[in-house]
């Protein structure tokens, strides 16, 4: 298998992002819970979209895919203006979003649900052996190293290997730009850390993750960038190797940092016209 | 310098080593591939290659149906990883193992074992290595044949005799490890030693997360600390072979005290023991092994214990000053965290990246990527098959008349070794 | 790239049978019983009435007996499986099965129809009442318990409008009378189980021989041998059974396989094949396992809903006709009374789950056959008819037990 990689300059002038949601607004009848947010993703690399409970990140992530229309704001996929009015929409564009429940059908083994709804065919039966294969290699290629066989049912598999293959599904199908919902909430200190290794190789091998998570640990330990949302305003969209835990805690809880600005040099959100959002906008 | 001309077999020698280290490196190619990749022409290479395929070293074959394209396939070069093999040992401070690794890196076959912390027995480690060698060369192929064989070792070694200098838990020795290991395997072979987070640099460089990356820096804990430097796609080995010893670069000159003399070491602040006295587990190491005690304060720290989490934070502290150090001196592209820094790391990933933020100049830390090792705990043991194959593939010649006696006595090199040893 | 000890090690090594046993039985005590507790409680079965009745049970006029009995409740139960894949309930498959078969006797008799008319034409009654289940369930949304409930009902008054109170109405067509009264000539049986047993071992040949030419997941070769081993043995054993005189009377000879076996295998080995390997197929199962993830994954999950009781209620039709082939007349009570009980203890007892996701055709067979041994042992027995109902209830109770224990016990065990 070649492994040629490229690492190319992680420079936001020169480098489009493959996902750009500007200014984005949504409001649930007379309460607004986003107010011009702000998310841009980059292939390659992973974003954490980070805030407190209420800041407007699920409502940012169900913009994304399609499941709420957008009330403003423009929506850009690889530089163009798109219309996302549905999930299916967003999948054709090759956006998909790994949920919290995973949606694996446990009586299924792995191939069966890394291919379900896409299954390969040859004729009108079945291709398994092409299905195992592609599965298999996709696994290798995310270092999945703890499941025994692609043979197994998804119900033999601990939380870590099922988020994994849930990831890997994403890989799988081409996805180029990959949300992960708060992949790590629900596993022990050992599967987060497999996970975690896993949505860091997806980015590695090209894809844009959005990884949406509270633990600041994880963020810190696989996010280039760090989009930081208060009170549905993006914040602060930085570099992660530019900040320290304490200014990024300190954006969530109060959507400013008093001495960020130097060490943190925050990049401005992308779009003039969105608002609050260079650095250490108000909160 | 002024050279003649080289001589054809020079060019063959040298261009039998390229390809071949290709097909170890790449996995299976295309003849055209080849003849791309290598910058010489289709017949050179259909040359080269039947003369390995006729060796036995690759087979050349058509390749899977993957699609519908149209035109007739090119043939694929695949390595023959079960025929042409190498011994890795892995020599940890609680961990030994030996594995046959196939050409492609592929390993094929292992044997592991764990030991008690106690004095170190240079005669214990080669008999156990020497026993799990008899075992792993009667299990591989009749026609298969031994080509190398390499050593990580986690302590210092002279790069030209493979003298033990240095291990973290036994001090400062002397002992030709190597050549014992060499005549107690009694395979005609020399096994080739060398430090295990320089071996695990090499690993990553070629093989894991690191591939394609020029300047990276590896950092590898077990009981100690250490570290491989990549500058310029090449290991750093220093004059003697001792380069890259991170674990020894001073963090703290009022910290505590290292088992190598100094205070404050990398390696006292960032390694399990420092990791455990902070959580006040010290005498865990004792009952689970250093692993599993490692293990234990990440699980502990992730249900809210305090103490854990508290031990775990300053480590990663530590750990992360150490990198910025590192980072301003390198410039790497890439920091890998192998061994238990890669949990350390993932654990205290807030605490790495705040200290590298606010420690490393800007510009030399804004490309670097950390990372942890892609080929988890085998990072070594795959690092010591490519020392072994590195000497094989610098001289393929030597290889096919190993091949060509082998197979022409009908008699494969495990029936040699069966006999002596 | 490596061979790691967890990287799909069970993949790439080669598996021992010993390896593959050991597998089977951890995935048994993990709750994933397979075909055991039908295998079992079918050897234990034929013991105990061999035992009871050792003259008439194994003889060969009461073994080919019991297969025709067998065919309708099995071929109600293949189309019970589709349905209890989705986790849903068919209650009204017994009186569909009823209806259908009046309409097909309906239209010999007073149309004077011949059996290439009243066959599809019965089998289009299927279609409709399935779609029509179908529309209610997947569409409206009401459950299907509910709906099949109702039509258990509504049918049942449509045979006897049909049919009329008391009255029977004959089936005299010579095609659908062999069905279940004529025996296939014994060269044709002979024919055909070798030629299945041979398409069967080429078919796992082959497939095993490409598994291992691909490096795919593999069962070991012995076991694959073994199971050709035991099914080739089954049909030719059965077929060589099938193939001595049981006529009662020296003076005439009847011998050979009946015609409506071949018409079950092509059934159930069409309905395999579907399930198993065709999309359609793996999209019932999903949507079984979890509907949520299958609408997800793009699955039009009320297209697959609607088209289990579609095939449910068209394989019902057939069923009606194999019984209407049997008793050579149909009833107004056709297909009511515990015929559906047969049909969902057969699948159930043969290892489909009710809670859905589980389950494969050749359930229908094994619970089918359990089933038959049960009413066909205590016929024999003489039991009275209170007592063959208290017993068959108590199996399907027995059988749904065991499915709701073996599923605590794999969500205990995380299989």
């Amino acid at each position: 298998m070649a492994k040629a990689r490229q690492w190319e300059p992680l420079d936001e002038m020169s480098v489009t992002p493959v996902l750009d949601l500007r200014g984005v607004d949504k409001s649930f009848g007379p309460v607004q819970v986003l107010h011009g947010a702000a998310l841009s993703a980059y292939a390659g690399e992973v974003t954490a979209l980070v805030g407190d409970n209420g800041a407007g990140k699920s409502t940012l992530i169900k913009c994304l895919g399609g499941m709420l229309p957008m009330d403003g704001g423009e929506y850009l996929f690889e530089g163009r203006p798109v219309r996302v009015g549905s999930p299916r929409e967003a999948a054709a564009l090759g956006i998909e979003i790994v949920h919290q429940d995973l949606a694996l059908c446990e009586n299924l083994d792995v191939v069966q649900n890394m291919f379900l709804g896409r299954e390969r065919r040859s004729g009108m039966v079945l291709d398994e052996a092409a299905m195992e294969e592609m599965a298999a290699r996709t696994l290798t290629g995310l270092s999945v190293r703890t499941i025994k066989s692609v043979r197994q049912p998804i119900s033999s598999l601990s939380g870590g290997q099922r988020q994994s293959v849930a990831i890997a599904r994403a890989m799988l199908w081409d996805s180029k730009v990959v949300v992960l919902d708060e992949p790590t909430s629900a596993l022990g200190v050992a599967q987060s850390r497999q996970v975690l290794e896993v949505v860091r190789r997806l980015a590695d091998r090209g894809r844009a993750v959005v990884l949406v998570s509270h633990n600041m640990n994880d963020v810190f330990a696989v996010a280039d960038r760090i989009c930081v949302m208060f009170l549905g305003r993006t914040v602060a969209q930085v570099r992660a190797s530019d900040v320290t835990h304490a200014q990024v805690v300190e954006l969530i809880t109060s959507g400013r940092s008093g001495d960020g600005v130097e060490a943190g040099r925050p990049v401005p959100v992308h779009g003039r016209g969105t608002g609050p959002g260079g650095g250490a906008g108000r909160g | 310098m002024m050279r003649a001309a080289p001589s054809p077999e020079e060019v063959r020698r040298h261009n039998l080593g390229t390809l071949l280290r290709h097909i170890h490196l790449r996995g299976s190619a295309s003849r055209a591939e080849l003849a791309e990749g290598m910058g010489l022409n289709r017949s050179t290479i259909m040359a080269l290659t039947s003369e390995l395929t006729a060796a036995g070293v690759v087979r050349e074959e058509l390749p899977r149906s993957t699609g519908r394209r149209a035109g007739r396939p090119s043939l694929v070069v695949r390595p023959e990883s079960t025929r042409v093999y190498v011994l890795a040992f892995q020599i940890g401070v609680h961990r030994l193992v030996a594995a046959r690794v196939g050409l492609g890196g592929v390993i094929l076959d292992r044997r592991e074992t764990t030991r008690p912390r106690g004095p170190f027995d240079p005669d214990e480690i080669v008999g156990v290595l020497a026993s799990f060698t008899r075992q792993l060369v009667r299990r591989a192929d009749p026609d298969a044949v031994c080509v190398g064989a390499g050593a990580a070792f986690s302590g210092m070694v002279r790069s030209s005799d493979g003298m033990v200098r240095y291990g973290p838990n036994i001090g400062a020795v002397d002992v030709s490890l190597g050549e014992m290991l060499s005549r107690r395997l009694g395979l005609g072979l020399t096994v080739a030693i060398a430090n295990n987070a320089n071996l695990g640099a090499l690993a990553e460089h070629r093989r894991g997360v690191g591939v394609g990356c020029q300047n990276l820096l590896y950092l590898h804990a077990d009981v100690g600390v250490g570290g491989g430097i990549i500058v310029g796609g090449r290991l750093l080995e220093g004059a003697d072979g001792y380069g890259g010893e991170v674990g020894h670069m001073v963090v703290n000159p009022a910290g505590r005290r290292c088992g190598c003399g100094s205070r404050g070491c990398l390696e006292a602040e960032v390694g399990e023991l420092a990791l455990l006295a902070h959580a006040g587990r010290e005498d865990a190491v004792a009952e689970l092994g250093g692993r599993e005690a490692v293990q234990a304060v990440l699980e502990a720290a992730d249900r809210g214990d305090s103490a854990a989490r508290e031990a775990l934070h300053r480590v990663g502290d530590w750990l992360g000053l150490g990198v910025a150090n590192l980072v301003n001196v390198f410039n790497p592209e890439m920091v890998i965290f192998g061994g238990t820094l890669r949990d350390i790391y993932l654990g205290a990933a807030a605490q790495v990246r705040s200290r590298l933020a606010t420690g490393a100049m800007a510009a030399s830390r804004e490309r670097v990527r950390l990372r942890t090792a892609e080929l988890g705990e085998d990072t070594t043991l795959v690092g010591a098959a490519e020392l072994a194959f590195s000497e094989v593939l610098n001289d393929p010649l030597e290889v096919l008349a190993r091949l060509r006696t082998g197979a022409a006595a009908g008699r494969p090199l495990r029936d040699r070794s069966g006999s002596r040893v | 790239m490596k061979v790691a000890d967890a990287d799909f090690a069970l993949d790439r090594r080669e598996q021992t049978v010993t390896s593959a046993v050991r597998d089977y039985w951890a995935r048994v005590r993990g709750g994933e019983l397979g075909a055991l507790p039908s295998i079992f409680s079918l050897a234990s079965l034929v013991i105990l009435f061999t035992a009871l009745r050792p003259e008439t049970f194994l003889s060969e006029r009461n073994i080919a007996n019991l297969f025709v009995q067998a065919m309708s409740v099995t071929i109600l139960a293949l189309g019970l499986v589709f349905v209890l894949l989705l986790g849903e309930i068919d209650l009204s498959a017994g009186v569909t099965s009823g209806v259908c078969a009046a309409v097909m006797a309906k239209l010999m008799t007073e149309a004077g129809q011949p059996w290439y008319v009243t066959v599809p034409a019965a089998l289009l009654t299927g279609l409709v009442i399935g779609t029509c289940i179908g529309l209610l369930v997947a569409v409206v949304r009401i459950p299907s318990f509910v709906v099949t409930l109702a039509l258990f009902l509504g049918l049942q008054g449509v045979t006897l409008r049909l049919i009329g109170e008391g009255g029977t109405v004959p089936v005299r067509d010579e095609v659908i009378v062999a069905l279940a009264n004529d025996n296939m000539p014994i060269w044709l049986g002979w024919t055909l189980a070798v030629l299945c047993t041979a398409w069967f071992a080429a078919s796992q040949l082959l497939r095993w021989r490409r598994q291992r030419r691909r490096g795919l997941a593999r069962r070991p070769l012995g076991l694959v041998l073994a199971q050709i081993a035991v099914v080739g043995a089954a049909l030719l054993g059965l077929t060589f059974l099938m193939g001595l005189d049981r006529a009662p009377s020296p003076a005439i000879v009847l011998n050979g396989v009946p015609w409506g076996v071949p018409l079950v295998g092509v059934l159930v080995i069409t309905a395999t094949f579907v399930l198993n390997r065709t999309v359609y197929g793996r999209h019932v199962y999903a949507v079984g396992g979890n509907a949520e993830a299958a609408r997800r994954a793009g699955i039009h999950v009320t297209a697959i809903r609607m088209s289990v009781f579609m095939i449910a209620s068209t394989l019902a039709a057939v069923a009606g006709m194999v019984d209407a082939s049997r008793l050579n007349s149909v009833t107004p009570d056709a297909g009511a009374g515990n015929v559906l009980l047969y049909a969902v203890g057969a699948a159930v007892i043969g290892g489909t789950s009710l809670f859905g996701g589980k389950g494969r055709a050749r359930d229908a067979v094994l619970g089918g056959l359990v089933v038959t041994v049960i009413i066909n042992g205590l016929g024999l027995l003489g039991s009275p008819a209170y007592m063959q109902m208290l017993i068959t209830g108590g199996v399907l109770l027995l059988a749904a037990s065991i499915d709701a224990l073996a599923r605590r016990r794999q969500a205990a065990t995380g299989r």
